[in-house]
């Protein structure tokens, strides 16, 4: 279990959960029957495991906050910060508490990422990879001058 | 804000289906957490308050099983769920639920691409399936078939073609190109379409025998989608595609009426779009780098601004497919047909190339996903959006009408028109993208009531919306209103017999169950 239901934000006073005697569950309405076998063969099945960070980003991320023309927040945070604020995976300035933050809260034209689009453990690999690939390339830029 | 809950559930019920929800998939895929899971699960973008479409929980099954044993507690319970598939309905909605309290019913789990047949060309797919992930795979495994995906194209195959949303390949009308569909009804009973059992061509032949139900899954609330059959276009052996800019803003009634014997004889054989000039300066540009004024952006800096983009006040985009002799005698019909619009210019890849909005445009009719077309919240900032979507004719006098009507109010409430008509066989779907700041209450509010006023001047000239934001669902549904609601009186005596107890994303598209209908 990795927290209790609901508690703090309740509408009503002390409220018991769910092992009180009225919430014992009765008979679900739907009769137990043999479900439908899938017909043709599956042909991928990516299992819930964590992807990496590098697939998160380029499924969810890159879209918007590659570089080049035609990415909406690169185009944004141009204008809006510096040119060398655009691109995030080229930025030092990020943390993973800030990333996580952003993912799943959203900020002005970028939409909150769910749980189920990416995961607590792929979210933590997300911003460790765009972290890294930020410092990598820094240091090239550096090794550059 | 207190806890979101279902209407007539107090805490203690609530709790008590969650609890048998967690059993049957786990607490790992049980979201209750307002402000760190569930925040993900409400529309960024709509008009009024947060709160009006929070939900109290989401639940995010993995398989059909999970999900008729999900229905079978909140049948008991009698709470409602919301059914999402990827969740990106932004414009109309995103995750959100019509009513607070719902319980948002998540498929993206549920993202196995079952089968990709290349011969015949079709997909089978799994609710959670993003046009993404069906792109990539096809890329992966070198078929040679196109898909063809929304803009912007984070969105998924069942969730877009029950919307009734439309891309822009020769396949662009999505729901034309389903076939086949497996749907969990209220009481778990699953139902399959199309061609019965395990015939070679239940993803080929649609009808199967009887009546064809699956266009009742479609934008309702009768039954779960869980798997969808949706045919791929083959790769053709060549691909041209072209933009017509247009000088004037009368132009829009010559290119509709012009194009609209090619489409209807498929030499334009894809969906094609007359996009206006804001539309496709907002791909590289924003409103504050040609206008700071207050309102519409004046005609002075529009002028401008075509100028310096090489824009027209219209630009029509299609393309042809095929042999290169069939694709040269095409173009030089439509050359000659577009040719004779005063000021009409041809363009194509070898000047346009590197112009963020001729290349998401070429991508997408070739069914490449992309993300370019989300530059439209960059125009004001802020990101809010939603979209005002009438079906009109490809008529170019009709055409003109509704873009007038629209523009003007749009004026009045201050806001810039920026729009496209996406040209489809017979029909037209006209996309008003309604921009303002999220973070302005203010300007919310006026969107709201700018959307309010449309709907009715819509229906005082005829026309109807294709679709619709939460906001507006009830409204709309109303504006289908003739022979006394006889269409929305059919449509709930059906909710009525599939889903008795009313749990299935009531209120959408404005059908209610019968326990909601008073208070809706």
């Amino acid at each position: 279990m990795k927290r209790p239901l609901i508690t703090a934000l309740i509408i009503a006073g002390t409220i018991s959960l769910f092992g009180c005697e009225q919430t014992e569950p009765s008979k679900p309405i739907v009769v137990e029957k043999p479900t439908p076998i899938v017909s043709a063969p599956v042909v991928q099945t990516p299992k819930s495991t964590a992807r990496a960070g590098r697939v998160t980003y380029e499924l969810h991320c890159a879209g918007c906050h590659a570089a080049g023309l035609g990415h909406a927040a690169t185009m944004k945070l141009k204008l809006a910060r510096a040119e060398d604020m655009a691109v995030l995976v080229q930025r030092t300035d990020l943390t993973s508490a800030y990333i996580s933050h952003i993912v799943r809260d959203g900020l002005l034209e970028m939409p909150p990422f769910r749980p189920t689009d990416i995961n607590d453990e792929e979210l933590e690999s997300l911003a460790q990879y765009m972290i890294e690939q930020g410092k990598a390339y820094k240091q090239q830029d550096t090794n550059n001058e | 804000m207190n806890k979101p809950l279902p209407q007539g559930i107090n805490l203690e019920q609530f709790n008590g289906a969650i609890a048998e929800i967690i059993k049957i998939i786990g607490d790992e895929f049980v979201f209750t957490d307002d402000i760190k899971e569930l925040r993900s699960y409400r529309d960024p973008y709509n008009t009024t308050r947060d709160e009006d479409f929070a939900p109290s929980a989401a639940v995010a099954p993995k398989t059909l099983e999970q999900i008729q044993q999900i229905l079978a507690v909140v049948n008991q319970y009698k709470i409602p769920v919301w059914t999402i598939s990827t969740g990106k309905n932004f414009a109309y909605g995103g995750a959100a639920p019509r009513k607070p309290g719902y319980i948002v019913l998540d498929l993206k789990r549920m993202n196995r691409i079952i089968e990709v047949n290349e011969k015949h060309g079709y997909a089978v797919v799994e609710p959670g399936v993003s046009y993404y992930d069906l792109y990539n795979y096809i890329q992966e495994k070198g078929y040679k078939l196109w898909i063809d995906c929304a803009a912007p194209a984070w969105g998924g195959i069942v969730g877009n073609t029950s919307d009734h949303g439309a891309g822009y390949t020769p396949y662009g009308d999505h729901l034309l190109m389903q076939c086949g569909m497996q749907v969990v009804l209220a009481d778990g009973t699953v139902v399959e379409t199309g061609v019965a059992g395990d015939s070679k061509a239940s993803s080929l032949y649609k009808y199967g025998q009887g009546p064809w139900v699956d266009g009742l899954f479609t934008q309702s609330n009768f039954g779960v989608i869980t798997r969808m059959g949706i045919w791929l276009m083959p790769e053709p052996p060549g691909y041209t595609p072209f933009m017509v800019t247009l000088p004037h803003e009368q132009d829009l009634e010559l290119i509709t009426d012009l194009a609209q014997p090619l489409k209807l004889n498929m030499v334009i054989p894809n969906a094609a779009t007359t996009v206006d000039l804001l539309w496709e300066a907002a791909m590289s540009h924003t409103k504050a780098q040609y206008y700071t004024g207050k309102g519409p952006m004046p005609d002075s800096a529009r002028k401008k601004l075509g100028a310096d983009l090489g824009l027209g006040v219209w630009n029509f985009y299609a393309a042809v497919y095929g042999p290169p002799p069939i694709m040269k005698n095409n173009m030089d019909l439509i050359r000659d047909t577009f040719s004779k619009i005063p000021g009409a210019e041809f363009h194509y890849d070898d000047t346009r190339k590197g112009t963020p909005g001729w290349d998401y445009r070429v991508e997408l009719m070739r069914g490449k996903p992309n993300m370019t077309e989300f530059s439209l919240l960059n125009w004001v900032g802020g990101g809010g959006h939603i979209n005002f979507s009438p079906i009109s004719a490809v008529d170019g006098k009709d055409s003109y009408r509704q873009f007038d009507m629209i523009r003007k109010r749009a004026h009045e409430f201050g806001f810039d028109y920026i729009g496209e008509f996406l040209v489809g066989w017979r029909d037209q779907h006209h996309i008003f993208m309604l921009m303002f700041d999220r973070m302005n209450a203010e300007e919310k509010k006026r969107a709201h009531d700018l959307f309010d006023v449309l709907i009715d001047d819509a229906a005082n000239h005829g026309y109807g919306e294709y679709r619709t934001h939460l906001s507006f669902m009830d409204k709309i549904a109303d504006s289908y209103g003739w022979n006394d609601s006889a269409l929305l009186k059919t449509q709930h005596k059906i909710k009525d017999e599939l889903d008795p107890n009313g749990i299935l994303s009531p209120g959408k598209m404005g059908i209610w169950p019968k326990r909601m209908r008073d208070d809706s």
